[in-house]
């Protein structure tokens, strides 16, 4: 554990002071915060925020939120490995008492404080809306936030797998992309299967993150979806652990 | 300090480390000499514990380097070659770092990186970020960390690579200085660096251990013996291989004899055929002309 928590710290100090972290961060907050405002005020002549339903703010933020971290998780996680391999400073980490794993979770778990931060913009509008107008339902807004939070867990995980199959910053962050684009609208599509494949149909549809999104959006947090989420993340996170251990048996 | 049993590391079909078999005893600065793509790197990674073998076993100081890799990995200090450092980082906050993972703490741990910064000269450099410094210095970083924790066994894969004259004897000096302290394995394909700061030398050839030992036993088992006589070169020395090369020189002729036990048969032989014997020198050859030997012979022998 004290292992961990020394990377941890290395990982999460690497992280904040890295300048293309703070440039992801601010892509993030404006693209978000542009998106915010036009749902807020749906057409510039219309500064009556009376008329906007609030509800539809949060489930609108969210999706775009979603869309978001497509892009965003990847440019975070994919140097997080491929670097270090290309550097060659993994093989430092690893001949000191450090395990793969503690290596593995203490960048993945640098990298999701920082996705938490990047999501903090999400209650942050809804308190700034808050004080100018009107107050959210707050218990949708947290529950937006955990289910955003929780999908780029998820994104992480996956991009982690991709930045420890290759020593290519590029290939790996277009990699990122790929996979994290599959586990989104690989589901989805459970939606266009036959009636008569319910149970294929079940299944897929329990990694929807989109629909979970929505419903999140209107304060429904299914605690099955959140543990198939998490055991997702797990399993991604298992696989990149393998991967960094594939030296040892190759 | 370090015994290997029969260690072979094969990727794919491609054989890296065939049967490598040799022992380090505790306080010795070893040399382990090849050319590049002859396994040095492989067997360093094995014996730094960042990949097993394939078969065999490596024990570090009676630890089995797979089962117990825990263990030898608190008791040996690694440096790669290419010195991989993080370069946003500054020196003491990197060594502090590494001190901490490699299990000191607190006070421990800052009073270790005092001592470094200060055996390695890198004091008055302790806040400068590692990306700004000069090869020579990144080199005394890893050096310290490798360090850091009072390693038994310093683990140095080609620790002068890329570094210009006065750096190189530099760090020689300070190798040579180490292994008064721990047990060093250092890897180079430069032999004069092994001449300088190695009391033995592996050489590792095509993946095999070709010799392991002290050097004057080693130049004693590739030693030749360089005679003179008069007249013309004979048409044969001996047994087939007696004569390495016949330089005819005028009234003179110089013979190289590989095998010092064949001396006396070619001199009796020329002396036999009338040729007057004008000198018989033994030659000691330089680390160059041992390690052709060693090579070519296995070659041959391949």
């Amino acid at each position: 554990m004290r292992r961990f928590r020394i990377l941890l710290g290395h990982e999460w100090r690497g992280a904040i002071k890295s300048p293309v972290t703070w440039l992801i961060i601010g892509l993030a907050w404006i693209l978000f915060g542009a998106q915010y405002t036009q749902s807020i005020l749906p057409g510039s002549t219309d500064p009556d925020l009376r008329s906007t339903d609030l509800l539809l703010v949060t489930w609108q933020s969210s999706i775009f939120a979603v869309y978001l971290m497509l892009l965003v998780v990847p440019l975070l996680a994919m140097k997080s490995i491929s670097e270090e391999k290309r550097s060659g400073t993994f093989e430092m980490l690893v001949t000191t008492p450090a395990k793969d794993h503690e290596i593995v979770l203490a960048k993945f778990f640098a990298l999701f404080a920082i996705v938490a931060l990047i999501w903090a913009i999400l209650p942050i509008n809804a308190l700034v809306l808050a004080t100018v107008d009107r107050e959210p339902d707050w218990g949708c807004v947290a529950c937006s936030y955990l289910a955003i939070v929780g999908i780029g867990g998820l994104f992480l995980s996956v991009s982690l797998l991709a930045s420890a199959l290759t020593r290519h910053l590029l290939l790996a962050g277009f990699l990122a992309f790929v996979l994290v684009m599959a586990v989104v609208f690989l589901p989805a599509l459970a939606r266009k299967l036959p009636e008569t494949w319910s149970d294929l149909r079940g299944v897929l549809g329990l990694g929807d993150l989109l629909r979970q999104t929505e419903e999140a959006a209107r304060g429904l947090l299914d605690l099955v979806h959140l543990a198939y989420r998490a055991a997702l993340t797990a399993f991604f996170l298992f696989v990149t652990i393998r991967v960094l251990e594939m030296r040892k048996w190759l | 300090m370090i015994e290997a049993q029969n260690v072979s590391k094969i990727y794919g079909s491609f054989v890296a480390l065939d049967r490598v078999s040799f022992s380090v005893p505790r306080g010795e600065v070893v040399g382990f000499l090849g050319q590049n793509g002859a396994g040095k790197t492989t067997t360093l990674r094995i014996l730094a514990c960042y990949m097993p073998p394939t078969e065999g076993s490596v024990r570090i100081a009676e630890r089995d380097t797979v089962r117990d890799s825990d263990a030898v990995r608190r008791m040996i200090g690694y440096l790669p070659e290419r010195v991989p450092l993080y370069d946003d980082l500054r020196v003491l906050e990197y060594l502090d770092f590494r001190a901490r993972l490699k299990g000191l703490r607190g006070a421990e741990a800052k009073q270790a990186v005092a001592t470094v910064l200060d055996r390695l000269a890198l004091t008055a450099r302790k806040s400068s970020l590692i990306g700004s410094l000069s090869k020579g210095l990144r080199q005394r970083v890893g050096i310290a960390d490798a360090l850091v924790h009072r390693p038994s066994l310093l683990i140095l894969d080609e620790p002068t690579s890329g570094l210009d004259p006065d750096q190189r004897m530099e760090l020689r000096k300070l190798i040579k200085e180490l292994g008064a302290l721990h047990t060093v394995m250092v890897s180079t394909h430069i032999l004069p660096e092994a001449e300088a700061i190695c009391d033995r030398i592996i050489v590792i050839h095509r993946g095999r251990i070709r010799a392991a030992s002290r050097l004057e036993d080693l130049r004693r088992g590739v030693g030749q013996t360089s005679i003179v006589h008069g007249g013309q070169p004979l048409a044969h020395y001996g047994e087939s291989s007696a004569a390495a090369s016949v330089e005819p020189g005028g009234d003179t002729t110089r013979v190289l004899i590989p095998d010092a036990a064949a001396t006396p048969r070619v001199v009796e032989r020329l002396v036999r055929e009338g040729r007057p014997v004008y000198s018989v020198q033994s030659e000691v050859p330089s680390l160059e002309q041992m390690f052709a030997a060693i090579t070519t012979r296995s070659e041959d022998v391949a």
